[in-house]
């Protein structure tokens, strides 16, 4: 049923115009989340580095930031972790403490607390309202409430609070909370010391220079600004982020288009001879085609902006930086990069058309698909993916893994791994065809079936189209399996360490994020072999119907159609993957220095990467079972002499 | 040598419906039909009268509505559709005007594809191919892409392919009908000489009259009945 739909609908004039619309709208909606995401995490930066500079710009100030504990977290049981390694707890409540004069310049309208005065976030004022009615808190608030001030001057301006769950707590540093902290770094100089074996929780939470001999605790140095706590390692992650979003969202979808534009060129076939034949240009048809391109661009910027506009609040909703949310508000545009992304988007869409349009010809004879024109793909490609795989083999060859490593030596090595990183992607690329033809050429000439022989025939005789169909998948599964292989390696040094910060693992939501960027690829990807696969049946109708009349069973062809889309599917798939995961452990081993140790774990297979590596390899073999079906329509010879 | 039927039909009939209205075509109505081992039988008749339907039926490639067919001491309305593509595997061959050339593959590999589909090793099966080629005079284009290959010499190989496993019989539905009238008769002079040869049987559907003159019988089909079964 799937199938038949997918058929006629392929044939109709309707699909290429709605395959068009729809990839260029998932550009659109994932190019302004994308945008809007960064924008998001800049903000919310921005925000929470509200207090140093709040700080430094009163007199005389003398401030600290406290994190207490939300939800029973007990870090007492954390022995052998240094302190300071838990200083931020994103879901704990941040308790800063004021004592200073005049106002801020970066919020000159809020008062700045006296004594006994506070602020709260807007939720945790909430927290406080139930807590007034009585409601049972329990010990989860550690009496915090009870050391919050005598006057209550309001809720604290979107400006400072990162996220709509910020529990924060703004009040005056009074003379009892100079006694406390006193006693708190005495309780941690003696822990550092090994006096005892673990420190209270206030001092575990507070981040204090150690300042042995100096009894008078005054101005305690607290990093505040979150991004420059987090893994080193969380740099590298958003340039790989960007590279995911941008390479791996933009390229399936330009596949997309490009296989769409190629759609029922066949179909065409006999209208535009026909025109030609009567005297339309070459122009003519083409401005006509690109018409319809126009059109579907249009419309499909048009949903897509609506689209995100819906989405916006559920992502807001649903997603977390550092195990908090966004304003949905922070999540925008602007104006800028609306126009930036709608100018991109078009561009893409015309340079694609226009690159699969150049290969179709348009004579009176009809519509020759650029594809059958059968000119062998080059093997340059060939030497950029050596390039790559060979830096990165080299210096997985003349590297150990070494924590006494320098970080700038380490910097050092990165910058070069990076370049092995892109160049080995590109080389995939761009020599995929190549390899598809040279191999199946090689194979072709030995088979010793029919079914081994029509399959590797036709890669040989189209390897473009059968490697165009993969290699959207390439690219997302290079990338994801690198992203998993390091988040896993994280992941499972967190849990040797016996880290209970796992709320502080940023891993946790690069990983689903990632998750999430993997599953719309990988759909996109899938829609494109679907397509492409479906489209390959209708114009192979005769040669199909031949050999069914020849005596090929139908199972036989299915499995011919199976094995000719996916086999080639599952050795991108499986090489991708492989070599991003050789690429993450290239990375930790070359990379690792005294301040990123990662406790020498490397080659380990992560579960997340096997999942995603079967699951993409099972949902492409899916894609073409469901097309495949429709095969005993395709050769039936009574629908096909109807042609 | 014709006495002995191969091919046995007898009361056919195949409807097609129009769902939406209810009104039925009579493609084959009561149509029967007898063709002896060995001979070169031509159906003529015109347009839209049930040539190809009583083709295909006679193959099992349609279904009927009702009727019986023996093929070679077969009733192929009962056999198992598996057993139906073995058939067509081992002892049909099919010449049509639609059914073109695999075009990934070259001239040889299409005519060497039905051995391999039946199992022969590759290096005998490319070898008995070539001489198929040289038999249909297309031995120099061997090598070359089935799309590069002019109608005539594209039907040429088709007949090489067709006969290559020494079918019993072969069905041919206007094997020339995309070629000019000089073109149509060297292939038909070439298949008509080599089906003699191998004593294969030979069903053709046609409304060439010059191409009928190949048969050795004729019969003419009209309002899905066989009106001449001589
Ligand atoms: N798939 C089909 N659906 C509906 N009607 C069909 C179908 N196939 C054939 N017919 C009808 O059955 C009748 C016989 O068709 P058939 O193709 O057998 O004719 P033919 O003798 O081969 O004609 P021609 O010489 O033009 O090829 C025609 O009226 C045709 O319209
Ligand atoms: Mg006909």
């Amino acid at each position: 049923m799937y199938s038949r739909l997918l058929l006629k609908f392929i044939k109709s004039n309707k699909a290429r115009f709605s395959l068009i619309t729809l990839a260029v709208s998932v550009a659109i909606v994932c190019v302004l989340l994308i945008l809007s995401g960064i924008n998001a995490v800049l903000l919310k930066q921005e925000r929470d580095n509200w207090a140093i500079f709040q700080a430094s710009t009163l007199d005389e100030a003398n401030y600290t930031r406290l994190a207490e504990v939300w939800e029973n977290y007990d870090v007492n049981v954390a022995k052998g972790t240094r302190p300071g390694d838990c200083s931020v707890t994103p879901k704990g409540i941040q308790v800063f403490l004021i004592r200073g004069q005049g106002d801020s310049t970066g919020f000159p309208w809020v008062k700045t607390p006296e004594k006994g005065e506070f602020y709260l976030s807007e939720r945790l004022s909430e927290i406080w309202e139930s807590y007034k009615r009585g409601e049972e808190l329990g010990p989860r608030f550690d009496d915090i409430f009870s050391r919050l001030g005598e006057r209550y001057l309001g809720v604290l301006p979107k400006e400072m609070t990162p996220s709509p769950d910020t529990l924060m707590v703004v009040r005056y540093y009074s003379d009892e909370d100079e006694v406390r902290l006193i006693k708190a770094k005495k309780d941690m100089d003696a822990w550092n010391t090994g006096e005892v074996d673990f420190c209270s929780k206030e001092a575990h939470l507070l981040t204090l220079e150690s300042d042995p001999g100096n009894d008078k605790y005054t101005n305690p140095q607290f990093d505040t600004n979150l991004a420059q706590e987090l893994h080193p390692r969380m740099n590298i992650f958003m340039t790989l982020f960007e590279l995911i979003a941008i390479i791996g969202l933009l390229f399936p979808i330009c596949l997309l288009i490009s296989i769409s534009t190629g759609l029922g060129a066949k179909q065409k076939e006999q209208r535009f001879a026909a025109m030609r034949l009567i005297g339309a240009t070459k122009g003519q048809i083409s401005r006509l085609m690109g018409i319809e391109t126009a059109v579907s661009t249009v419309i499909g910027i048009i949903l897509g902006y609506l689209a995100f506009n819906i989405l916006r609040t559920p992502v807001a909703q649903n997603f977390t930086l550092n195990g908090t949310h966004f304003y949905q508000d922070d999540l925008n545009y602007s104006p800028w990069q609306l126009a930036l992304s709608i100018v991109t988007t078009v561009a893409l869409a015309i340079i694609v058309n226009a690159r699969s349009f150049s290969k179709v010809n348009i004579s009176p004879l009809g519509v020759v698909s650029g594809a059958k024109v059968n000119t062998n793909p080059r093997f340059l490609g060939l030497f950029v993916l050596l390039a790559g795989v060979g830096i990165t083999a080299y210096l997985l060859a003349s590297t150990q893994y070494n924590t006494e490593r320098s970080v700038e030596e380490s910097s050092a090595t990165l910058n070069i791994f990076f370049v092995g990183f892109i160049l080995t992607l590109l080389g995939l690329l761009l020599c995929g065809s190549w390899v598809i033809y040279a191999v199946s050429r090689r194979l072709s000439s030995r088979a010793n079936s029919a079914l081994g022989m029509l399959s590797f025939k036709r890669w040989e005789f189209m390897p473009r189209v059968v490697f165009r169909s993969c290699a959207g998948v390439i690219v997302c599964m290079y990338i994801g399996s690198f992203v998993y292989t390091l988040a896993g390696v994280y992941n499972a040094f967190a849990e040797q360490q016996g880290n209970l910060l796992d709320i502080n693992n940023p891993f946790k939501e690069i990983v689903s994020i990632g998750t999430v960027f993997l599953v719309i690829t990988v759909i996109i990807a899938t829609i494109g072999l679907s397509v492409s696969t479906a489209n390959g049946l209708l114009e192979r109708k005769e040669s199909f119907a031949t050999l069914h009349l020849s005596g090929v069973s139908l199972r036989q062809l299915r499995a011919l159609v199976l094995i000719e889309s996916v086999v080639p599917m599952v050795f991108s798939v499986l090489i991708s993957a492989a070599l991003g995961y050789f690429m993450a452990n290239t990375m930790l081993i070359a990379s690792a220095n005294s301040d990123d140790a990662m406790g020498g774990i490397i080659w380990r297979l992560d579960t997340n990467l096997i999942i995603a590596t079967l699951g993409c390899a099972l949902l492409s073999a899916l894609a073409v079972l469901l097309v495949s079906v429709s095969l005993r329509k395709i050769v039936d010879p009574l629908s096909s002499r109807k042609e | 040598m014709m006495d002995k039927y191969i091919i046995k039909a007898g009361a056919l009939v195949k409807a097609f419906g129009d769902k939406k209205n209810g009104e039925l075509t009579y493609a084959l109505n009561g149509a029967n039909l007898g063709v002896y081992e060995g001979e070169i039988l031509a159906i003529m008749g015109p347009s839209g009268s049930g040539k190809s339907t009583l083709l295909y039926a006679l193959t099992g490639i349609i279904g009927i509505n009702s009727g019986r067919i023996e093929i070679d001491g077969q009733d192929i309305l009962k056999i198992k559709d598996s057993e139906l593509t073995a058939l067509r595997r081992t002892k049909f061959g099919f010449v049509f005007q639609f059914n073109k050339l695999v075009p990934e593959l070259t001239a040889l590999d299409n005519v060497a594809l039905p051995l391999l589909l039946n199992g022969v090793k590759r290096k005998h099966a490319y070898e008995e191919a070539e001489n198929w080629l040289e038999r249909v005079g297309m031995k120099d284009f061997a090598n070359k892409s089935a799309t590069v290959l002019s109608g005539g010499q594209q039907q040429r190989v088709a007949i090489a392919r067709a006969l290559v496993i020494k079918p019993k019989i072969v069905f041919a539905d206007e094997p020339t009908g995309a070629l000019d009238a000089m073109n149509s008769e060297n292939v038909m002079r070439l298949f008509v000489t080599i089906a003699k040869q191998t004593g294969t049987t030979v069903v053709l559907v046609t409304h060439e009259p010059s191409i009928a003159a190949y048969a050795d019988r004729e019969v003419i089909v009209r309002d899905g009945k066989v009106l001449s079964n001589v």
